[in-house]
């Protein structure tokens, strides 16, 4: 019962955090916007949402924008270079994020769950991101 | 207050809040979402059954607006050749009805601010008015599909005896 009780908190929490959270993606995305559909393709956002889905820890993700970063730079497209690494910076903004969550779900402090609520902010954020750049690209 | 009190302004409070809502939801029925199902059933556009309910379905299932949004986007992104939730502008006409509903949960919320609400009310508030607008088109799409449908076979039938009675 206490777990049922924890879990539709944090279901509740999370769609809260989320529908906020939403605005600040989509802001992501309009600064980008140049770079949408042709410099970032939407085969490149769909490989990073299912990335993150598929992920089970935090560190997959960002070794993958890590990694799509160096490809960008290897290519000499460093405005793509640019975007991977501020997106990077955008998701470890997420860790405190983590403390608001704790506060409310206590029982949650610990590495595993931490690392779990970690990878469910980045889906969500990743989420709202790949939504937007797909809705801008069409306008083009 | 004592238990029984907040208890009973807490019904009070559910029924007025249902009663709005209800209120708010058969505006709806007769107004956009009539318009909205109309263009998804003109010629040339291929949404089809299973999507409208696909979105009707995870607007009751989730918790979050955003998801609702998000799988719009994604739809109206994928649509490279217009002919699904970008045709003339279906999935933007859609996406901007369901911000607007934000302006009815403010309402709603500002007519039940004399009991005590928690901060996340009016997101509530709106999510349901998402469902409920959702519902309507889902409603309103399938029943104009149906009708045309009918006219289409009706009009099969037509020519066939016509063209029987020719021969």
């Amino acid at each position: 019962m206490k777990n049922l009780k924890s879990a539709q908190k944090m279901r509740l929490l999370l769609a809260q955090w989320s529908d906020c959270w939403q605005v600040e993606a989509s802001r992501f995305a309009e600064s980008h916007r140049d770079l949408l559909p042709h410099r970032i393709t939407n085969s490149q956002l769909f490989g990073l949402a299912n990335q993150v889905k598929s992920a089970v820890r935090f560190n997959d993700v960002t070794r993958f924008l890590e990694n799509q970063a160096s490809k960008a730079e290897r290519t000499g497209r460093y405005n793509v270079q640019e975007f991977w690494l501020k997106l990077s910076g955008q998701l470890s903004r997420l860790k405190a994020e983590l403390t608001y969550f704790l506060k409310e779900l206590p029982e949650q402090d610990n590495k595993k769950d931490r690392e779990r609520l970690l990878t469910l902010l980045a889906e969500e954020y990743i989420r709202h991101l790949v939504a937007q750049c797909l809705f801008f690209g069409s306008e083009k | 207050m004592s238990d029984q009190t907040k208890q009973i302004s807490e019904i009070i409070k559910r029924v007025k809040l249902e009663l709005e809502i209800a209120k708010k939801s058969d505006e709806y029925a007769l107004g956009q979402t009539h318009d909205i199902a109309a263009s998804l059933n003109e010629k040339g556009c291929k949404v089809d059954k299973a999507q409208v309910r696909g979105l009707e379905n995870l607007a009751n299932t989730t918790g979050k607006i955003s998801e609702i949004t998000d799988w719009l986007k994604i739809h109206i992104g994928r649509d490279t050749k217009r002919e699904k939730w970008s045709f003339n502008g279906i999935g933007h006409e859609l996406l901007s009805a369901l911000e607007n509903l934000r302006t009815d949960a403010k309402q709603i919320t500002k007519t039940l601010s004399q009991y005590v609400l928690d901060a996340d009310f009016e997101r509530q508030v709106h999510l349901q008015l998402c469902r409920e607008f959702l519902q309507h088109i889902s409603a309103n799409f399938e029943y104009e599909q149906r009708n045309l449908e009918n006219e289409k076979s009706k009009k099969r039938a037509e020519d066939a005896i016509a063209a029987g009675s020719v021969e």
